[in-house]
């Protein structure tokens, strides 16, 4: 008789994987990209591939590292390498791209590999991009402008001064004369797929659709941002909320909002905590934009409050069917619950050094 | 609206056999009838080697009448020994089978109108027919009539059969509707209850419709229709979908005035006071995606596992697991010898599931499917290293293995796995506390 398989259930499985999630989020970037390479050409393309190839082959080669999770084939380093490239502006020199993979590859690998980052691997190195070369990073370029597809220094790329529009927004710039309708499609300057706002919000339907993401970030997200610029603007209430308008639509927030934010491994999972995520994301994101000036005042929000995402869903855990929600209780279960981790991280750590003591398995 | 609880999953149903007829599967020559057919105690044999035994007598009893057991078929005891079980290794009793038949002068219709009946008595006759639960724990039905009598006023039959493949509920729903109502009917009177409610999912709308063209107008009777989603059938969800209130931790049911059965077991009740026969078979949904021609098959107890699946044309292609329940909460057993109890519902060939574990990434989808609102993932890691009071925090106890964190888990990671066995660890470590 074969060889059956014999022990409790269950004895089925969704179809869904990992790799189907992680390609599903490249699918739902796939719009905006296009639209990327056709307003800003080739060299939009070429940012996308090195960036995708440079993720890829890095990962592969950090995966050797011993105890590192995930693989290749489950794609989350295309999705990294793709929402990387997505916000970076088609002028950015193409040396840093490869630079901005080992940036966020590296980390991912520095806590452990798939699901153990504390932060968002592309965001992350995004912020670390922009922080090291803000000048190179911050050079705009109107859609349809013709850049060299392939040039790797800077000065050929020094013709792209345009400002994005939430420079000019954040200089008070308004004659500008930046139009709704220009933000929603993306006719501005901005990174390769992070401006489009309509093709964007396609991707966000798409993954709705598959449920790879739910509402509650995205949304609470704007409703943040959009509540905190109300409150900082200045003028009557209409001019107030065409600028918090202008404020969601520009600066790649929706992108955020979409692709940055939502990343299962550094979100929030339970709805409330998620619901709290999402609205400290967007107010920080204009209190950063507003206070310094900061382009990247959105990533580094994210980054910021992704931080908190494991003591909000403690905060936020569903109340368990027939129980009480006994918040004081499980207040007082922590202690334990942490001295039982130093207990392992000690004992790991002694382990560790016995090993190097004596090297003999 | 169908009603509906939250969290839970809509599953691919699979009810393959949803239109096929019940079909009585011939007794085979030996049947092995384990003395332990339900968790509980074993019952003690009444007859020894070489007795003659006759269809329906009782040929073990448990030592406080729990549950009696009574032969399959007439003919000859040819051995009691060790067999293994759905339960694990046990003793059982073989008959040989004299393909006769011949009923045992114990087997007569209940003795009066149900109607003039006292409870005590139906009570005491449910008892002596080896009635269990037939869903699958095996609970004595008797027990929970006691239990509920003075306690419960709605009689709940759960027809909801959540699980995928499984229709041997929707099949007695359909084909024997009067004799379950008549089951209910038995059982009102048992339980003292006021009201017997249908609890039918929504995928099983001509069950609906039959059991309302019998019972439609009565003011004792309704129907309740769910939404089909797993595991609906799990009481808890039942009574949260249908109460909008959920049952209390260390509460049960009962003290919320409801009681819930089994159509099988309402059927068999009927029986019981019908034609006076016990338990002495049951119907099991043949399927999977291994079985041939999938069915539902009325089998006698003690036939094996092998035996039912040959009479369903064989197994192609090879199977990787044979289960005795559904795929979600059923088990995969060792051996295909094995002998059908009271509690197999259902035989199932399966293929091997996509089992390729990768890390934990978060996504969130196994808290949003428990319906019992737990966070699987965290449980999960904090058994994984060995951090019990984590586990305790976010609550493994009320953990009721409906198998949805493992079924749902883009990283096919062993969720139920590792928290039952974070479950037995836990109440290992507490009992050893007590002790010393």
């Amino acid at each position: 008789m074969a060889e059956r398989y014999s022990g409790a259930g269950p004895h089925i499985r969704c179809e869904d994987s990992t790799r189907s999630m992680m390609l599903d989020v490249l699918i739902a970037l796939a719009p905006a990209f296009l639209w990327g390479f056709y307003a800003f050409g080739l060299r939009a393309a070429a940012i996308l591939a090195i960036s995708l190839l440079s993720c890829v082959g890095i990962e592969a080669i950090l995966l050797f590292i011993p105890g590192r999770g995930g693989s290749v084939s489950d794609l989350s380093a295309l999705v990294t390498g793709a929402v990387l490239a997505a916000a970076l502006p088609v002028a950015t020199p193409l040396y840093l791209v490869p630079l901005g993979a080992f940036f966020a590859m590296g980390l991912k690998a520095l806590f452990g590999g798939l699901g153990k980052n504390p932060v968002n691997p592309a965001l992350f190195s995004l912020a670390l991009l922009y922080f090291t070369f803000p000048e190179k990073l911050s050079r705009f370029t109107r859609p349809f402008d013709g850049l060299p597809s392939f040039s790797f220094t800077a000065e050929e790329l020094a013709a792209a001064r345009e400002p994005s529009p939430l420079q000019a927004l954040l200089k008070g710039d308004l004659t500008q004369s930046i139009t709704v309708s220009q933000l929603l499609t993306g006719s501005v300057a901005g990174g390769i797929a992070s401006s489009s706002v309509l093709l964007l919000l396609a991707g966000l339907l798409y993954l709705l659709v598959r449920r790879v993401v739910s509402l509650h970030v995205p949304v609470s997200i704007l409703i943040g941002a959009f509540g905190t610029a109300l409150l900082l603007a200045k003028g009557s209430w209409s001019e107030r909320a065409m600028l918090a308008l202008l404020t969601l639509l520009s600066g790649s927030l929706i992108f955020l909002a979409v692709f940055g934010a939502t990343d299962p491994v550094t979100s929030p999972i339970t709805r409330k905590s998620k619901l709290l995520y999402g609205l400290l994301i967007g107010g920080l994101t204009v209190l950063l934009r507003s206070r310094t000036g900061a382009l990247e005042g959105g990533v580094v929000a994210v980054l910021l409050v992704s931080l908190f995402s494991r003591p909000m869903d403690f905060l936020g855990r569903p109340r368990v069917y027939g129980k009480k929600r006994g918040l004081i209780r499980s207040l007082a279960a922590l202690p334990a619950v942490w001295k039982h981790r130093f207990l392992r991280l000690k004992e790991k750590l002694e382990r560790f050094k016995t090993k190097k003591q004596d090297p003999t398995p | 609206m169908a009603l509906s609880f939250r969290g839970g999953l809509c599953l691919d149903g699979q009810k393959i056999t949803a239109r096929e007829p019940i079909i009585t599967m011939p007794a085979p020559d030996l049947v092995t009838l384990p003395l332990l057919q339900h968790k509980g105690e074993p019952c003690k044999p009444l007859v020894k080697e070489g007795d003659a035994v006759l269809k329906g007598q009782i040929i073990a009893t448990q030592e406080d009448g729990d549950a009696p057991l009574h032969a399959s078929v007439s003919g000859r005891i040819l051995a009691i020994k060790k067999t293994l079980t759905t339960l694990g290794e046990t003793d059982a009793l073989v008959i040989e089978n004299d393909h006769k038949d011949t009923l045992s002068p114990e087997i007569r219709p209940f003795h009066k109108p149900i109607s003039k009946a006292e409870p005590e008595e139906l009570i005491a006759h449910i008892r002596e027919k080896g009635i269990v639960g037939m869903g699958g724990k095996g609970f004595p039905t008797w027990r929970k009539i006691e239990a509920a009598r003075g306690k419960a006023k709605t009689l709940v039959i759960n027809c909801t059969e959540s699980e995928p493949y499984l229709t041997s509920d929707h099949r007695i729903l359909l084909e024997k509707t009067e004799e379950v109502v008549g089951g209910v009917k038995i059982l009102l009177r048992a339980t003292g209850c006021e009201k017997a409610v249908f609890a039918i999912e929504d995928n099983k709308e001509d069950a609906v419709e039959a059991v309302g063209q019998i019972v439609g107008g009565s003011p004792s009777f309704a129907i309740a229709v769910f939404r089909s989603k797993y595991p609906q059938g799990d009481e808890k969800n039942l009574i949260r979908a249908m109460m909008n209130k959920e049952v209390k931790e260390g509460t049960l049911p009962m003290d919320m005035g409801v009681v819930t059965f089994n159509v099988e077991t309402c059927w068999d009740i009927y029986r019981a006071f019908v034609t006076g026969l016990p338990v002495v078979e049951r119907l099991v949904t043949v399927s999977g995606d291994c079985v041939k021609s999938p069915a539902n098959l009325m089998v006698p107890l003690g036939t094996s596992f092998d035996q039912v699946l040959q009479r369903c044309g064989g197994l192609f292609p090879a199977p990787d697991r044979i289960l005795s329940g559904g795929p979600m909460m059923g088990e995969a057993i060792a051996d295909e010898s094995i002998p059908v109890t009271k509690c197999v519902g259902a035989i199932l060939a399966l293929s091997a599931p996509k089992e390729k574990e990768s890390p934990c990434i978060r996504c969130g989808r196994c808290v949003r499917a428990c319906p019992l609102r737990l966070m699987p993932l965290e449980i999960y890691q904090a058994v994984k290293t060995e951090n019990y009071p984590k586990a305790a925090l976010y609550s493994i106890r009320s953990c009721n293995e409906c198998g949805l964190c493992t079924y749902t888990c883009p990283s096919r990671l062993p969720l139920l796995e590792v928290i039952r066995r974070g479950k037995a660890e836990l109440s290992a470590r507490e009992e050893g506390g007590t002790n010393g």
